[in-house]
């Protein structure tokens, strides 16, 4: 009898095996409302045009693409589909998993959805997908298959010209589109800005007036200090920053471009701080705060933003670099009165004027794509005419009346749930605008032309009248050269790419070197050598072949 | 009669030591504890070093109701449990044919086993493979390609050749088959390997999360370390480097999230510390596996 009954179970258990084996097989598509990473049909109806979709999960902690039925906008975005006869299948992936998923997905060549975010792929990666056929030409799409709408948005006159001359490759061709973001002031494009932000609730304190020099600066620090502002008996306020890099706020008080290169918007020259005449007086500055311990120089070189995080929450960050209308640092002090004004730009130098870091007025980055495996391109030309719709720029940007934004005097303005501090009250009401829900960096591009007006007013006053004063400022410097630089070539990608490790290792080491002052102003010949040595000269031809490019297609 | 070792001078300088090894070996998972237990801004502030600074226990309350985290759990008992059973059961079936010297081809067998523990194909050609074979971003994804470890199973083989031939043999002459020989005498007399195999893959892959980010993008089906891997990173992000609407975004999931993390650590963690010690017993003799004969 064992002996049947161990029969019996070996047989039992090769079935079983086979079984699974067979079920591993089987794609379970049938996953409930809000799960991610399979691909979610959106009501298939007969006679509709499928395409699949993927991309991240937005990042914003309160709404999610994963539950967007619950939201009216959504239902008003899914008519739109509805009208094109188009039946999107999306598939979402966690934020964080996107890269890898997006990255073997596309190496690996299989199970590619039609239409994807592609953001997390460098120019080189994603220039050999164009050139092995894996992405497929927007521009072609768009001639062949749209209805005129995404045609007029990427004329020449559209809204999404500027997007159209960044995106374009060096044969002509478009391989992606991006999202758009246009801000305007008082009817004019209008920017915000990083800078340096000093605790106004110390200097209300202290009884100080606001530095407007870096004298006053300087002496503010050390006031914070001696004075103890933090009132924990530790003369420990310091200035918490990363000098390594040029993107720090005080740089650009000594009229210092905002990376290794980069340009004032009113010169448009391509230059490097190491060449810029305020560069020797602001390592001097510099020096001269890490001497006097004012600077927190263990910040220096940060590659994860925790130490900085951590010096913010022990309410010992008296200076911070940071977006001049920020308000969430604030809460992270642990002191109820803790207020950020932002301050400058402070003329730091005679040998140049002090240049203010602007997010540029008209923002295109990001990249969504077709791949091969989009082979009804009639979807994808619908797909991308309702990209370009005027419908979905308002259920992007503005919502639903009434629900997420109202008409006053004429002019259409957000709602306080609609803005960056309703996102949680949004998520539990369900009253969400595009923006938040399917464009924020995740599964469609945003497109947002929306007044400064509307953030301006829910800042606090002090930093709302910073904000008004400081948008006229000039001159200027881009945070970032993407929105400036077209494609570039594929040689220049990969000259490029040989060339910036090193130069960037090269320019942060020397940087920390001389405002520790482990490295001599005295050598300055030779540290300017190891930079052209490293190939800094030649990046400059390059960037600067790029923003000429640029300009000579866009007239400003 | 007892014989009293004197305490010397040297047996105080090696309790110190001890003690000091102790110390910076528990201090870190204690250091967690407390923080995941003190108050955010007094956690953030790193204000916490020997004991709690304020009560808090909402981060736990949090964890508990959160659905996600128990989905997670209960998906890595499930892939523990299954690679567990499946890799031992691997491990013996391969190991005891490898035993026998009348096994035909078995010094090429050996060889087709070690080549792969010293060569693979790479993350592509395995992302293929497992996309062909239709297991992607599903549970077997992390489940078949785990079962069979070559390491295990050498392991046990030597085990295995530890044990007298001659029990063997006159297993046979009692009319023993192979099944019988290996499920009556070879599994009950290997519980040293087994337990040290079975630890070894039950920490593995409750640690594991590559295969998992690589293979499953349906965060439905991952294991927890994927879960705590996500709260972690939003931690870490630098908001220089994004657009205004994008840096507030991000700061405020960073807040919310700022004491989750500890107690997701403690979370993950307990389970394999009560598992150790009921494998105490078999490390010692797992760890003397074909150091000494006869």
């Amino acid at each position: 009898m064992l002996k049947s009954l161990r029969r019996v179970l070996s047989v039992a258990l090769a079935a079983l095996m086979i079984v699974t084996l067979f079920g591993a097989c089987a794609k379970d598509n049938a996953k409930a409302p809000g799960e991610t990473g399979t691909a979610e049909p959106n009501g298939n109806k007969t006679g509709t045009k499928t395409i699949h979709i993927m991309g991240p999960e937005s990042s914003n902690p309160y709404v999610k693409f994963a539950e967007r039925d619950r939201y009216n906008s959504w239902k008003e975005f899914e008519k739109l589909f509805q009208e094109k006869g188009l039946t999107p299948e999306f598939e979402i992936v966690a934020t964080d998993q996107y890269q890898t998923t997006l990255q073997t997905r596309m190496a690996a060549g299989v199970d590619l959805p039609d239409f994807l975010n592609v953001s997390q792929l460098d120019d080189s990666t994603i220039l050999n997908y164009v050139d092995m056929g894996t992405i497929l030409p927007v521009n072609k799409i768009i001639d062949e298959h749209s209805d005129g709408t995404a045609k007029e948005f990427f004329s020449t006159d559209g809204k999404g010209a500027r997007s159209n001359v960044l995106n374009t490759a060096e044969d002509g061709n478009v391989y992606w589109i991006s999202q758009i973001q246009a801000t305007t002031y008082d009817d004019k494009p209008g920017s915000t800005n990083m800078g340096i932000s000093v605790r106004k609730d110390w200097l209300d304190k202290l009884k100080l007036e606001v530095p407007k020099t870096t004298d006053d600066f300087y002496n503010m620090l050390k006031a914070f200090q001696d004075q103890d502002a933090n009132g924990n008996g530790q003369p420990d306020e310091v200035l918490a920053f990363d000098p390594a890099g040029f993107t720090n706020g005080i740089a650009q008080w000594f009229g210092l471009v905002t990376d290794i290169t980069s340009f004032v918007i009113e010169d448009g020259k391509v230059v490097s701080p190491w060449y810029q005449p305020g560069i020797k007086d602001y390592f001097k500055y510099l020096n001269k705060l890490a001497s006097d311990g004012l600077m927190d120089t263990s910040l220096i070189g940060l590659t994860t933003a925790d130490q900085l995080d951590q010096t913010i929450a022990q309410n010992k960050a008296g200076a911070i670099f940071t977006y001049c209308m920020q308000t969430w640092y604030e809460p992270s002090t642990g002191d109820p009165d803790a207020a950020y004004l932002p301050i400058g730009p402070l003329k730091g130098t005679d040998a140049a004027e002090p240049v203010n870091a602007i997010e540029p007025p008209f923002l295109s980055y990001n990249r969504w794509a077709f791949t091969k495996e989009c082979k009804d391109l009639d979807a994808a030309g619908a797909l991308l005419d309702i990209l370009c719709s005027d419908k979905y720029m308002e259920l992007t940007q503005w919502g639903i009346e009434g629900e997420t934004y109202e008409v006053v005097n004429g002019e259409k303005k957000l709602l306080p749930i609609a803005l960056n501090a309703g996102w949680e009250q949004a998520g539990k009401e369900g009253k969400a605008i595009g923006d938040s829900l399917w464009a924020n960096g995740s599964m469609f591009p945003k497109r947002r032309f929306v007044p400064m007006e509307n953030e301006i007013s829910v800042v606090p006053d002090y930093k709302a009248e910073y904000q008004r004063q400081v948008i006229d400022y000039h001159p200027t410097t881009p945070l970032g050269n993407s929105n400036y630089f077209p494609v570039p070539t594929k040689e220049q990608v990969e000259r490029r790419l040989e060339l910036i490790t090193d130069l960037t290792t090269q320019s942060k080491q020397l940087a920390t070197q001389l405002i520790l002052g482990q490295a001599s102003l005295d050598d300055w010949d030779a540290h300017i050598e190891s930079l052209k040595n490293l190939g800094l000269d030649e990046i400059l031809e390059i960037d600067q072949s790029l923003l000429s490019r640029y300009k000579e297609t866009i007239k400003d | 009669m007892s014989i009293k070792r004197k305490f010397g001078a040297g047996d105080v300088v090696i309790y110190l030591v001890m003690l000091f090894v102790c110390f910076i070996t528990l201090y870190p998972m204690y250091y967690v504890f407390i923080l995941s237990i003190s108050d955010p801004v007094a956690a953030a502030g790193m204000k916490v070093y020997f004991w709690p600074k304020g009560l808090y226990f909402r981060a736990y309350s949090v964890l508990a109701t959160d659905g996600r985290m128990w989905r997670a759990y209960g998906y890595t008992i499930f892939y523990v449990i299954s690679n567990t059973v499946l890799v031992i059961l691997t491990s013996i079936t391969c190991a005891y044919p490898l035993t026998s010297k009348k096994l035909v081809g078995r010094k090429f067998v050996v060889a087709f086993l070690l080549i792969p523990m010293y060569f693979g194909g790479g993350l592509i050609p395995s992302f293929l493979l497992i996309s062909k074979l239709g297991l992607y971003n599903t549970v077997w994804a992390l489940i078949i390609p785990s079962c069979f470890n070559i390491w295990y199973i050498i392991l046990t083989r030597t085990f295995f050749a530890g044990i007298p031939e001659s029990l063997r043999e006159s297993a046979r002459i009692d009319g023993a088959n192979n099944f019988s020989i290996l499920a009556r005498i070879y599994v009950p007399l290997s519980k040293p390997i087994l337990a040290v195999v079975g630890i070894y893959t039950i920490v593995n892959v409750w640690n594991s999360w590559f295969p998992s980010m690589v293979y499953q993008p349906d965060t439905a089906i991952q294991p927890l370390q994927m879960y705590l891997r996500r709260v972690l990173i939003e931690q870490t992000v630098d908001l220089t480097k994004l657009t205004q609407a994008e840096a507030e975004a991000m700061a405020r999931l960073k807040l919310s999230n700022n004491q989750l993390k500890y107690s997701m650590i403690i979370f993950t963690t307990l389970p394999v510390i009560f598992t150790y010690p009921f494998f105490q017993k078999y490390f010692v003799k797992g760890v003397m596996l074909g150091s000494l004969k006869g």
